[in-house]
C-alpha cells in the first residue's frame, strides 16, 4: 500500500448506475491512467430499488486486499447509501459526495461534504434523470483523487456509442463544473 | 483484444480458456461461477465453438469429456455442490486419460452453505473428492491476471499430460475487477494434444512406456480406441485378473504427473529466502499475507510467504527446504487449517506450526496475520 492508495465507494439504489461508475472510475484510473485498480460490487437481488454500491481501490502499486478499510470517498445518490455507506470512511481527510435533492441527512462530522443535485442537474442538462451518474462522475473527477477530468471524461465516452457522446458529454461537463464551483 | 483490459476474474478464465483454444464448453450455473457460462454462451458460437447448457454437473462433466474425445478442448465452470457433483465422472477423466478443464470458484460449504462469500474450503476435495488413487493437477490463481494466465496453463497442462486440470478460484476473486494484460496471441504458448500418425492397427491408446503420454486420437478420425472407466492395459481394455498389468496402468496414471513435477510445479516465494517464519498460503488470501509481512519486516521480523500456484501436485521440494529454515511454519487460509495438515508432514518436533484460519466469508486482512506474526516472533 502506497501513500497514493486510495479508496472511493459509489453508494445508491439499483438502477442508479452505480455499477456502470465503478467500471467507469476503475477503465479511468487503471487504464487511461495506468494505476493498480479492484474493483468490487454488491448488490442485492433487486434490480431496481435497494442499496447498492460498488468499490474501487486505486494505487501506484499493487493492491493486495480488495475491499475497502476506510474510503477516502463516498458517493451517496439515496439516503440509504449515506446511511449505510458513509460509517467506515475518513472522517478528517475523505470527501462525501450526496445527491443535494435524494439525500437530507448526511454525517456531521465528515469535514469534507458536498451536496450537488446531481439528478436535477442530470434533468436540467440533458433531459433523463438516468444520467445523474455522468453528472456525479464529472464531480467525482474534480472532487476525488480516483482519476482526473480527462481520464474519467475518457473512460465515460468509452463505454457509450457514439450517438450517446454528445449528451453524456453535456452532463459530464455540468457535473464536473458544479463541483468546482463548490470548491 | 489485446492489451490492458479491467476484468473480472469470472471474466478472466473465460478468456484465457478462449485463449488456449477452448471451443466447447458445457456447464449448469451456479453463483459464484455462472459468468464463466454466460460469458461462454456468448462468445464461443461466435467463434465456431459450442455451448451447452446442460440439466446438471454429472451431465456437464459427462458432456466435456465427451467432447474431448471427439478433439474438443472442453471445460466447465461450477462451485462446491456442483464440484461434489462431478467427482465421479471427473475420475472418469481421470483414469481414461482425457484432457479437459474444470473450474471451481470456491464458495462458503459444505453443502449449499453460503452461496455469494468466498471461501478456501474445497483445497481437499480438489486432491481427494473422487475415490481411488488418481493423478490430479490443480492451480490456484491469487489475482485476476493470473486467473488469465493459469486457466491457459490448465489448458496446457491438461493437453500434455492427458489429464483434466482443475482451476480453484473463489467469489471474491471471480468478481473483482483488476487490470489484466492481455497479450498477443503470438506470445502465448499453447499446447495440444499429440495426435497419434501410426498405422490405425497399431494404436496403443493408452502406451505407457517410461511414463511417457501416449498420442490421443479423437473420435471420427480412423482410430478405434476403447475408453472405459476400468483399469486398462495399454489397448484400452480391462485387465481386472492381471495384478501386474492393474499395478503398471496405476503406476503410469501418478508416474506421469510425479515424473514430470518440474513442469506442473508452480509458485511464488515472496521474502522467504532466509524467513525464520514461514507462511503458507494460496489464492487471494496469499496477498493479505504479503502486506503483513512487509510490515513485519520493517519491524525486523524474517518472515515470508510460500505461495503453492500449483496446489496440486503439491511442490514440497522446494517447500520443505524453506521449512527447514524457519522456526515457526504458519499456514494463513479460508478455511478450518487444510494447509495445516499438509505443512504438518514438513514440521519438526522443535518447530512451531500455527494455522491463521478464517471460516466467516470474509478475506482474512493484513492485521490478522500481522497480528499473528507478532504473536509467534
Amino acid at each position: 500500500m502506497s501513500e497514493q492508495h486510495y479508496e472511493m465507494r459509489f453508494g445508491g439504489s439499483g438502477g442508479q448506475g452505480m455499477m456502470l461508475m465503478g467500471d467507469v472510475m476503475a477503465q479511468a484510473a487503471g487504464i487511461q491512467e495506468g494505476k493498480e485498480v479492484v474493483l468490487l460490487k454488491s448488490y442485492g437481488p433487486e434490480a431496481r430499488g435497494g442499496a447498492c454500491r460498488s468499490e474501487l481501490i486505486t494505487d501506484t502499486e499493487a493492491v493486495n486486499y480488495p475491499a475497502l478499510t476506510r474510503p477516502d470517498f463516498v458517493l451517496a445518490m439515496s439516503q440509504l447509501a449515506c446511511d449505510s455507506y458513509t460509517a467506515d470512511m475518513d472522517r478528517e481527510n475523505g470527501v462525501l459526495l450526496t445527491d443535494a435533492e435524494l439525500v437530507h441527512t448526511v454525517p456531521a462530522d465528515v469535514k469534507h461534504a458536498y451536496a450537488i443535485p446531481l439528478t436535477r442537474i442530470a434533468r436540467e442538462e440533458t433531459g433523463r434523470p438516468i444520467t445523474a451518474n455522468v453528472v456525479a462522475l464529472g464531480a467525482i473527477s474534480v472532487l476525488s483523487r480516483g482519476a482526473g477530468e480527462d481520464a474519467v471524461r475518457a473512460a465515460v465516452l468509452s463505454r457509450f456509442p457514439e450517438k450517446l457522446h454528445a449528451m453524456n458529454l453535456k452532463a459530464f461537463n455540468a457535473g464536473a463544473a458544479a463541483a468546482r464551483a463548490l470548491l | 483484444m489485446q492489451g490492458d483490459r479491467i476484468l473480472t476474474g469470472n471474466e478472466a478464465c473465460t478468456l484465457g480458456a478462449l485463449a488456449a483454444g477452448m471451443n466447447f464448453f458445457a456447464g449448469y450455473p451456479i453463483t459464484p461461477a455462472t459468468e464463466i457460462a454466460e460469458l461462454s454462451s456468448e462468445l464461443l458460437p461466435k467463434r465456431g465453438g459450442t455451448y451447452m447448457q446442460m440439466e446438471d454437473e454429472l451431465a456437464s462433466i459427462a458432456a466435456v469429456i465427451g467432447a474431448s474425445t471427439a478433439g474438443a478442448k472442453a471445460m466447465t465452470a461450477t462451485s462446491g455442490p456442483g464440484f461434489s457433483l462431478m467427482q465421479e465422472n471427473l475420475s472418469y477423466g481421470m483414469i481414461a486419460e482425457i484432457p479437459c478443464v474444470l473450474i471451481d470458484v470456491m464458495r462458503q460449504g459444505p453443502c449449499q452453505g453460503v452461496a455469494t462469500v468466498p471461501a478456501q474450503g474445497d483445497f481437499m476435495q480438489s486432491r481427494w473428492g473422487t475415490h481411488g488413487d488418481h493423478p490430479v493437477i490443480v492451480l490456484v490463481p491469487n489475482s485476476v491476471s493470473e486467473a488469465y494466465t493459469e486457466t491457459i496453463r490448465a489448458f496446457n497442462l491438461s493437453e500434455a499430460y492427458r489429464t483434466p486440470v482443475i482451476v480453484l478460484s473463489d467469489a471474491t476473486l471471480a468478481h473483482m475487477s483488476e487490470k489484466v494484460r492481455i497479450p498477443d496471441v503470438s506470445e502465448l504458448t499453447i499446447v495440444n494434444r499429440k495426435k497419434p500418425t501410426c498405422d490405425p492397427k497399431d494404436y496403443l491408446p493408452f502406451s505407457n512406456e517410461n511414463h511417457q503420454i501416449a498420442p490421443m486420437a479423437s473420435f471420427g478420425d480412423g482410430y478405434r480406441w476403447f475408453v472405459s472407466g476400468i483399469v486398462h492395459d495399454d489397448t484400452g481394455f480391462p485387465v481386472t485378473n492381471r495384478p501386474e498389468a492393474i499395478r503398471d496402468s496405476l503406476d503410469h496414471l501418478l508416474g506421469k504427473l510425479r515424473d514430470h513435477l518440474a513442469d506442473i510445479e508452480s509458485y511464488e516465494e515472496y521474502r522467504a529466502e532466509d524467513a525464520e517464519i514461514l507462511i503458507l498460503s494460496a489464492g487471494l488470501v496469499s496477498r493479505s499475507a504479503k502486506s503483513a509481512i512487509d510490515r513485519a519486516r520493517a519491524r525486523g521480523v524474517r518472515v515470508g510467504l510460500f505461495r503453492p500456484v500449483t496446489l496440486w501436485p503439491f511442490p514440497e521440494a522446494r517447500f520443505s527446504a524453506l521449512c527447514a529454515r524457519a522456526k515457526t511454519v504458519m499456514t494463513v487460509e479460508m478455511n478450518g487449517g487444510q494447509l495445516a495438515e499438509v505443512a504438518a508432514k514438513y514440521v519438526d518436533r522443535d518447530q512451531t506450526l500455527r494455522p491463521v484460519t478464517q471460516n466467516d466469508g470474509t478475506i482474512i486482512r493484513a492485521e490478522t496475520i500481522f497480528d499473528a506474526i507478532l504473536e509467534v516472533c
